[in-house]
C-alpha cells in the first residue's frame, strides 16, 4: 500500500575493507544517543523504547526499513466486509520460554496494551478503533470496528505481541527484571542495567531464521563527542545520531562507515493560533496584547521570515531536507501541490505591517535541548531571522525531560507561544501527524492529542475524518494530502525541515537506514 | 577604600587616603604598595587584571560587533575559523518560465529575490525555448550575466526548488535534496526535462555564492556556531562574568561580614545560631546549592548573581567572626567601649577596620571562584541566556566542535576565563602574603 520510498542516500560509504578482522566477529556493541526507560513494549510510545523492545517482542505486521508493511507474526490480512478486519496468524512460533504463540496471545496484547499503568504515552491510539476481537482458531484472528477502519494494518504494526502465560499479571518491573521479557523476537533479553548497558542474545529458534549477531549490547551514550570518540577508539561497533558537526570530518576517515538516510520526522514551529492572549507574546516594552498568532498573515509572515535553506545548509551542516509539509515526498498522503515556502523577508515585513504590526512584538521561542538533532541552534538561528523580520525574538531551551510537559501544559494549553518540537509518523503514513497534530482536540477518537498551537479548521477535520473511512488508497492519500493542504495554507504550524540520520560503524560493517529513525541490531549487516 | 589597619594601633584604623599625598611619610598604603611590588609574579598579575577589567568595562565599546543583537551577525558565517573574512550572502534569482510554447524562445531577466549587500552579480538575462524531444519535452536554457565574467567569481551555483518530476541534464543532483550544483560552464548552456505529460508551469531559483569575502570585517578569532564573532562575544563574556564575579562578591561581602561582625561582637545564642547556619550552609559543595537554586529560579543574570551571594556569604562570615574573636579581645575596643561609645560605632568604626585584611584576601580568591562557578553553572546550561553567552557558555558551547577540529570556539573563551582566573589569584596570593601580620618585617 506503500509508495516504495527509495532508500535515499544509502551511503556516504567511505567503503573501506580492512585487514584486520574484528575482534569479535559474532558480536556488537551499539552506542545510542538516549536510553530507553523501559523493556515494557506497551510502557511509553517513543522511539528509544520502541526500537529496543523491537528486538524482543515481534509484530502482527513488521515494517520494513522504508516502513513498508511486511508479514510478521501474522502471515496475511485482509477485511473481509466493512468493518472486520481477518489476520491468519503465522504457525509453529515459539515464544523465548518455548510456549507455543496463538491468537489467544494477540488478544492478552490488545487487553493490556492500553491499560499500563503510569505509561506516559500508551498504546490506546493504536488500538482504540478495535470494538471486538473474534477469535475463529488458533491462528485466525478477526477486529471488529465501528466503521470502515483502512488504517488498521497500519496501527497493528507498532503493537508489539506478549505472551498471556508470561504477562499475566506482570508489572512493567517484571518487564524490566527479564522476568516477563519474552517474546517471540530474533533477539533475546539478557540483562537491562539502566544508565549502563542492555545485553541481548540471539534466539536460536526465531522463525525467521537465526539472526546476524550472537550477542548484542546497547550502551547510552549521551553525550556526542564521547559516542564518536568510542567508536574511533573501537569501544563500540555502530553509533546512532552522529552529530552533524563531525560527520564531514569522519567521511574522510577510512576506519568509519557512515551509512544516512532520510528521516520521517519533520522538525517544525508549533504556533498558538487558538488563544486570545499567548503567554509569551508581548510588544517589544513587554506589555501585554492579544496575540498576533490568531492572525493568519502573522503566521504566514513567520514561515517567510525563515529561512530552510540557511537552517538546512548552516545549522544542520547540509544533512537535512528543507520541509514545506509533514511528511517527505515519497510517504502515503503527501501534497504534490505543496512547496517549500520561499524565504522572503521583505515580504513577511509587508505582510506583518498588514496585520497591523509594523513595528513587529516580542515573543520567546521555546525548544528542547537534547531532543532533535541540533535542536539548540535550531532555535536560536530561527530567533536570528524573526529579528531581521523586525520581531523580538528570545530563546528559551531545557532538557526535554522538563519540556514536552511545558510544552503540552495543563487545562490552560501550552505554556508556550511559539516552540519548537518534532514528529515523527510511526504509521509511515499523513494522517499520524494530522491527527496528532492538527486535528480539532477530540479526547474520544484521540485526535489533537499533541495540537500545542489549538488550530482548528472544519474543513481540514471534515478531509481527515473522511480520509480516515476510504479503504481505497488512491482515494485515501488524495485526502490526506487535501487535509495537508487546508492545514499548510492556514499555517496551522510552520514546518523547517526533514531530519537526515546518520549511522557509523566500523569498517566491515554497515547500517541500512531507517525512515524511523530506529537503531536496530537487525540493520546492521557486513560490508566488504 | 584601601585603608588597612595596622596591627597595634587604633588610630590608622581610619588612616585617611590623603596620607598619600604627603611625601617622605611612609604610609600604611605606601607600605603596602611597596610590599605588593616586591613580587613581580604579582605584580604582572595585577597588570593583567587591570587589562581583563579594561576590556571588561569597555567591551560595548571596543568590540567589533554586538553579539548579544541577534541582528548584528547571521548564521551565514558560522564556524568560520579564526583570520576569516565575512562571507558575502547568497545572491538567488528567481526563474519562472510560464506557458512556453514548443520552439518559441522567451528572453527572460532574472530577479533577485533577496538583495545582498555587495551584489557581484547585477542580472541574468536568460534565453528558453522548448524543444520537444522522444522522451517528454525539455527546456533548453542559455544564461548571460551581466557583468559577463561575472561567473568567475562564483564558487558555487545551485539550482533549487525545481517542481517535482523534473529533471536537469546537466549538474550533479544532491543526495537526498531537491537540489542541483552545477559548474560554471554548465550554467552558460543547460537543459530541464520534463517528464512526458508535464502540464504544469516551470520555475526554480538560482543561487550563486562567490568566493569573495569581505574585507571590511574580519573575525580574528572566528566565529562560533551561530556566526558570532568570537572576540566580541569573549569580551561581553568578560563583562559579564567580571560582573557577575564583582556584584556577588560585595553582596556576599558585606552580608557575610555583617553577620560575622555581630556573631563575633555579641557571641552567646546570637553567634551559635549564626554560626551553625554557616557551618550548615559550607557543609554542601557550593556548586550543589547554586545547582538547585538554579533549577528553582531559572536562568538570567540576576538569579545567577543571587544563587552566588547565597552560595558565598558564608565564607566571608567565617572569615570575619575568627578576625573579629581576635581583635575584640583587644585593648582598644576596651578603650572604645570606656568612652561609652555606640556599640554600631564601636562595631563598624573600630572592628570592621582591623578585621579587614583577612575578608580581603578571602574576598580576591572569593571573586575568582564566582568566576569559575558562573562558568561551571553557565557551561551546565543553566545559567545565563543562550542569546546573551557568557565565558562558560561559550566553551560549552564550542565543546561539540572540539572532535571536529574547530578549536576556536571553546579554546579562546577557554583561555580567556583562565587568564582572568590567574591574574586574580596571583593578586590574591601576593594580598594574602603582604597582609598575612606573621610575615611582617
Amino acid at each position: 500500500m506503500f509508495e516504495r520510498l527509495t532508500i535515499l542516500a544509502a551511503a556516504m560509504a567511505t567503503a573501506a575493507s580492512l585487514a584486520v578482522p574484528p575482534a569479535s566477529a559474532e558480536d556488537l556493541t551499539i552506542a545510542l544517543a538516549s536510553e530507553a526507560t523501559s523493556i515494557d513494549p506497551h510502557f511509553h510510545n517513543t522511539g528509544n523504547n520502541n526500537q529496543i523492545v523491537f528486538h524482543i517482542f515481534d509484530t502482527l505486521i513488521k515494517q520494513g526499513s522504508s516502513q513498508e508493511l511486511e508479514p510478521g507474526l501474522a502471515t496475511s490480512w485482509g477485511p473481509i466486509d466493512d468493518t472486520t478486519w481477518e489476520f491468519h496468524l503465522r504457525e509453529g512460533v515459539t515464544f523465548h520460554d518455548g510456549s507455543p504463540f496463538t491468537a489467544d496471545d494477540v488478544v492478552f496484547t490488545l487487553e493490556r496494551a492500553p491499560n499500563v499503568p503510569d505509561s506516559p504515552s500508551s498504546f490506546a491510539g493504536s488500538i482504540n478503533s478495535i470494538t471486538e476481537v473474534i477469535v475463529v482458531d488458533d491462528y485466525t484472528i478477526q477486529f471488529k470496528t465501528a466503521a470502515a477502519y483502512p488504517l488498521m494494518p497500519n496501527d497493528l504494526s507498532v503493537v508489539r505481541i506478549i505472551s498471556r502465560e508470561n504477562g499475566e499479571g506482570a508489572t512493567t518491573a517484571d518487564y524490566n527484571s527479564g522476568a516477563a521479557a519474552i517474546g517471540t523476537g530474533p533477539y533475546k533479553l539478557v540483562e537491562y542495567v539502566p544508565g549502563d548497558r542492555i545485553v541481548l542474545t540471539a534466539n536460536d529458534d526465531y522463525w525467521d531464521g537465526r539472526p546476524e549477531w550472537d550477542n548484542v549490547t546497547f550502551r547510552p551514550i549521551t553525550s556526542d563527542p564521547a559516542r564518536v570518540a568510542a567508536l574511533l577508539a573501537g569501544d563500540v561497533d555502530v553509533i546512532a545520531s552522529v552529530p552533524t558537526a563531525d560527520i564531514a570530518q569522519l567521511a574522510d576517515n577510512p576506519d568509519v562507515v557512515l551509512s544516512q538516510g532520510v528521516s520521517n520526522r519533520v522538525i517544525y514551529l508549533h504556533i498558538d493560533s487558538a488563544r486570545e492572549v499567548s503567554p509569551m507574546v508581548t510588544a517589544k516594552d513587554g506589555s501585554e496584547i492579544p496575540n498576533p498568532f490568531r492572525d493568519v498573515r502573522v503566521r504566514r509572515a513567520i514561515s517567510m521570515a525563515i529561512d530552510r535553506n540557511a537552517i538546512v545548509e548552516q545549522v544542520m551542516e547540509g544533512v537535512a531536507i528543507p520541509a514545506g509539509q509533514l511528511l517527505p515526498d515519497g510517504f502515503f498522503g503527501v501534497s504534490e501541490n505543496i512547496e517549500v515556502p520561499t524565504y522572503d523577508p521583505d515580504g513577511a515585513r509587508a505582510l506583518l505591517e498588514e496585520a497591523g504590526y509594523p513595528d513587529g512584538f516580542a515573543v520567546t521561542i521555546a525548544g528542547p535541548n537534547d531532543r532533535y538533532i541540533n535542536d539548540e541552534q535550531i532555535v536560536q538561528a530561527i530567533a536570528q531571522m524573526l529579528a531581521r523580520v523586525g520581531i523580538d525574538a528570545s530563546v528559551e531551551t531545557m532538557p526535554r525531560s522538563v519540556y514536552f510537559g511545558r510544552a503540552t501544559g495543563g487545562e490552560n494549553g501550552s505554556e508556550f507561544s511559539l516552540m519548537l518540537v518534532g514528529w515523527g509518523s510511526d504509521t509511515g503514513e499523513a494522517s499520524s501527524p494530522l491527527r496528532a497534530l492538527l486535528a480539532t482536540k477530540n479526547p474520544e477518537l484521540g485526535w489533537g492529542s499533541t495540537n500545542r498551537g489549538g488550530y482548528s479548521s472544519a474543513e481540514m477535520d471534515a478531509a481527515l475524518t473522511e480520509a480516515m473511512q476510504t479503504v481505497d488508497d488512491t482515494r485515501r492519500a488524495e485526502l490526506l494530502a487535501r487535509a495537508c493542504e487546508i492545514a499548510m495554507g492556514d499555517v496551522g504550524l510552520i514546518p523547517t525541515h526533514f531530519q537526515v540520520n546518520t549511522w557509523a560503524t566500523r569498517p566491515g560493517l554497515a547500517y541500512i537506514p531507517r525512515t524511523d529513525e530506529y537503531t536496530l541490531a537487525m540493520n546492521v549487516v557486513r560490508s566488504e | 577604600m584601601t585603608t588597612v589597619a595596622e596591627p597595634h594601633g587604633a588610630t590608622s584604623a581610619a588612616a585617611p587616603d590623603d596620607a598619600v599625598t604627603q611625601p617622605r611619610v611612609v604610609t600604611p598604603f605606601r607600605r603596602f604598595a611597596e610590599d605588593f611590588a616586591e613580587s613581580r609574579v604579582a605584580l604582572f598579575g595585577l597588570m593583567l587584571l587591570v587589562g581583563v577589567i579594561i576590556v571588561g568595562v569597555f567591551a560595548p565599546w571596543i568590540a567589533p560587533q554586538n553579539p548579544y543583537d541577534l541582528t548584528d551577525f547571521t548564521e551565514r558565517d558560522a564556524r568560520l575559523p579564526p583570520g576569516s573574512e565575512r562571507l558575502f550572502d547568497a545572491q538567488i534569482f528567481a526563474v519562472s518560465l510560464p506557458g512556453l510554447e514548443a520552439g518559441v524562445p522567451v528572453s527572460i531577466d532574472a530577479a533577485q529575490t533577496v538583495d545582498p549587500a555587495n551584489p557581484f552579480v547585477d542580472h541574468l538575462v536568460i534565453d528558453a525555448v522548448l524543444v520537444e524531444t522522444a522522451d517528454g519535452n525539455e527546456i533548453r536554457l542559455t544564461v548571460e550575466t551581466e557583468p559577463p565574467d561575472a561567473l568567475d567569481g562564483l564558487d558555487t551555483i545551485q539550482v533549487e526548488n525545481l517542481p517535482r518530476g523534473v529533471e536537469l541534464t546537466v549538474g550533479e543532483k544532491h543526495a537526498f535534496r531537491n537540489l542541483w550544483t552545477l559548474t560554471r560552464d554548465d550554467l552558460r548552456s543547460f537543459a530541464i526535462a520534463l517528464p512526458p505529460g508535464y502540464d504544469r508551469d516551470v520555475g526554480f531559483r538560482l543561487r550563486l555564492t562567490t568566493t569573495a569575502t569581505d574585507p571590511s570585517f574580519t573575525y580574528w578569532l572566528g566565529t562560533d556556531a551561530q556566526g558570532r564573532d568570537m572576540l566580541s562575544a569573549m569580551m561581553y563574556g568578560l563583562r559579564t562574568s567580571l560582573g557577575v564575579g564583582v556584584m556577588s562578591g560585595i553582596f556576599a561581602l558585606v552580608i557575610g561580614m555583617s553577620l560575622g561582625l555581630t556573631a563575633a561582637y555579641f557571641g552567646g545564642r546570637v553567634e551559635t545560631l549564626i554560626m551553625r547556619i554557616v557551618d550548615l550552609q559550607l557543609s554542601f559543595p557550593a556548586i550543589l546549592v547554586a545547582l538547585m537554586l538554579l533549577a528553582v529560579l531559572g536562568r538570567g543574570v540576576d538569579k545567577v548573581i543571587l544563587a552566588l551571594i547565597i552560595v558565598q556569604w558564608a565564607y566571608y562570615a567565617r572569615t570575619t567572626r575568627s578576625a573579629a574573636l581576635v581583635e575584640r579581645r583587644k585593648e582598644y575596643m576596651e578603650a572604645a567601649a570606656c568612652l561609652a561609645l555606640s556599640r554600631w560605632r564601636i562595631i563598624f568604626r573600630h572592628l570592621l577596620p582591623n578585621c579587614l585584611p583577612p575578608v580581603i584576601v578571602v574576598g580576591t580568591v572569593q571573586v575568582a571562584h564566582a568566576i569559575a562557578l558562573e562558568a561551571t553553572l553557565s557551561f551546565l546550561g543553566i545559567g545565563l541566556p543562550l542569546t546573551k553567552p557568557s565565558l562558560g557558555l561559550l566553551i560549552s558551547n564550542g565543546f561539540d566542535y572540539l572532535l571536529a577540529g574547530k578549536y576556536w570556539i571553546s579554546v579562546y573563551p577557554g583561555l580567556a576565563l583562565l587568564v582572568t582566573i590567574v591574574a586574580i589569584n596571583l593578586v590574591g596570593d601576593q594580598l594574602r602574603d603582604v597582609l598575612n601580620p606573621r610575615l611582617q618585617r
